[in-house]
């Protein structure tokens, strides 16, 4: 039984991010205020677990507030699975107890590695799409799996290259690995958009490769035009055309999870609802319609 | 090594190489050109997120830095950093501690010479804000310690708390530069040195100068010393200090939370 409302996860939701804590702290934290005394009618909220390593401190104290109103789930880069280095049992340690301290829905990272040779990078990096990096992911997730004793969601990043060695496309990568592993998905629907468009494959056909069963959750976010490619900012309202193909991957879905991020000049929190209402009203579309 | 672990370390030396640019161009016959962009402009793209993504962690942990020096001067004096110091931890909380010291060796900001200080009590503010915080010490248990074991003692600061001491009174420089801070903005660097804790109360953080006996109190502790050396190194630092009144409000206060014997 969850110390926690057990609200299940669904329709539209909103990234939470610390830095509305921090606005609070200084005095301007009209976001936290927000979220945490007038909370706002938000389906649930994501979570960036890299941010609440430590454990005791303050954000933990702020994302305890907010808990007791809402369902989380959680996500973050420092899994690394991508990377060839061994597993970071001190990291899968603290996230496990960060898990037990608040029971999120689930647990997402992303289809990139982020550190080598022991530097963290921070950052989503791509890499080639071989047999070997297959077996290795695979191998990487289904321990993780066996730590956290349970199953995680792994999430498509934008990309900006492409890797000349390439064995086969992503989305036969990321089918392959949800079998081999036996993994779910969050499919990022502004993050595919950016990466066809980077790297001059078809979105749609992308989508359609999809395995509906295993996708538990959507991502939208707004990129940045840099002229020659998109670039993910997250500082945006989501873009028309990612609207237009988040459509058709409901069509392809089903009803799905949908989540608002945005991490870059994080405007006021009515905009975050307008976006998450706008979402809302597709899922509700489909709902209708079925 | 296995092409992919080659791939990755390659990637890894193109963000933080120099101009010879020699990893991007190894790295260069694995990526695909596209019309108008090379594949060193590729790698560049990811270059520039990464070095912007670590620079702007520091800009959040250092806010009082960046507004003394401006947002131009700071980026280039975080980017400089960056680019020599790669982070060593999943958690971005734990970059950037050494911040201050780079800056004392910073050319540029030699013009500012409190700003590395400066620097060491905002890293000192993150931690305290991110530290766990402790039950406070019971003195009934203390009180239970035989009087022949008293000096074996270990007192322990608590871990939501840390120590600074400086030349320049930074405090009031990170005072005056709060964005809600509407006093008198003049700080005179010529009040003269200052020691600090930086520590947490519950969810208030507090930077409280000491005085001389606290300071050496809580160093001596700090430094792991059991109480009968701190009692000495207060005799010979501080011989007016009383260590009778200073301990019991050091307890009183929670900045020493625990013992060990
Ligand atoms: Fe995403």
């Amino acid at each position: 039984m969850s110390r926690f409302t057990e609200a299940p996860i669904g329709g539209a939701g909103i990234g939470l991010r610390t830095k509305h804590y921090q606005d609070v702290l200084s005095g301007q934290g009209a976001q936290l205020q927000e979220v945490i005394e007038n909370r706002p009618p938000v389906a649930w909220f994501e979570v960036l677990t890299d941010n609440y390593l430590g454990t005791g401190g303050l954000p933990r104290h702020h994302l305890h507030q907010v808990r007791e109103n809402y369902p989380l789930t959680f996500h973050g880069v420092g899994m690394s699975l991508g990377s060839t280095d061994p597993l970071d049992y001190g990291y899968l340690t603290r996230l496990k107890a960060l898990i037990e301290d608040f029971e999120p829905a689930w647990v997402s990272d992303h289809l990139a590695w982020v550190s080598v040779g022991g530097r963290y990078l921070h950052d989503l990096i791509p890499f080639p799409y071989t047999r070997e990096a297959l077996d290795l992911f695979a191998q990487r997730i289904i321990e993780v799996q066996e730590f956290l004793g349970r199953r995680i969601l792994v999430e498509n990043p934008s990309t900006y290259l492409s890797f000349t060695n390439c064995e086969m496309s992503e989305w036969a990568f990321v089918k392959a690995l949800v079998e081999q592993a036996d993994c779910e998905l969050l499919i990022d629907v502004n993050n595919i958009y950016v990466s066809a468009v980077n790297n001059g494959f078809d979105p749609l056909e992308y989508v359609r490769a999809i395995p509906a069963e295993r996708v538990r959750e959507i991502h939208l976010a707004g990129y940045e035009e840099m002229g020659q490619y998109l670039f993910d900012t997250h500082g945006y309202r989501v873009r028309p055309p990612v609207w237009e193909l988040y459509r058709f991957v409901l069509d392809q879905l089903g009803p799905t999870p949908t989540l608002i991020e945005w991490d870059n000049d994080i405007p006021d929190f009515s905009v975050l609802l307008e976006e998450a209402a706008k979402a809302q009203a597709e899922i509700d579309r489909l709902e209708a319609a079925a | 090594m296995s092409s992919l672990r080659h791939i990755q370390a390659l990637f890894c030396e193109s963000i933080f190489e120099d101009q010879s640019g020699s990893a991007v161009n190894e790295l260069s016959r694995y990526i695909t050109p596209r019309p108008g962009l090379s594949p060193q402009d590729h790698v560049k793209i990811y270059r520039r997120s990464v070095l912007a993504k670590l620079a702007e962690a520091l800009s959040e942990i250092y806010p009082v830095c960046l507004k003394l020096v401006g947002e131009a001067f700071f980026s280039a004096m975080a980017h400089t950093f960056v680019r020599q110091t790669p982070s060593r931890s999943p958690d971005l909380g734990e970059y950037g501690h050494d911040f201050g010291d780079f800056i004392e060796g910073f050319e540029p900001a030699a013009t500012l010479p409190y700003l590395p200080d400066v620097a060491r009590l905002e890293w000192a503010w993150h931690r305290v804000y991110h530290a766990e915080a402790a039950e406070p010490l019971d003195p009934e248990s203390l009180a239970r310690v035989p009087a022949d074991q008293q000096g074996r003692i270990r007192f322990h600061l608590a871990p939501s708390s840390r120590l600074l001491k400086s030349i320049y009174p930074v405090h009031r420089i990170w005072q005056v530069n709060q964005t809600e801070y509407d006093g008198d903005g003049r700080v005179d660097l010529d009040d003269g040195g200052i020691r600090l804790l930086v520590w947490r109360q519950g969810f208030d953080m507090h930077i409280n100068p000491l005085d001389e006996g606290t300071w050496y109190v809580l160093k001596s502790c700090r430094d792991g010393n059991d109480f009968a050396t701190v009692c000495e190194n207060l005799e010979q630092r501080a011989p007016n200090a009383d260590i009778s009144a200073i301990l019991p409000e050091l307890v009183e206060r929670g900045w020493i939370s625990s013992f060990s014997l």
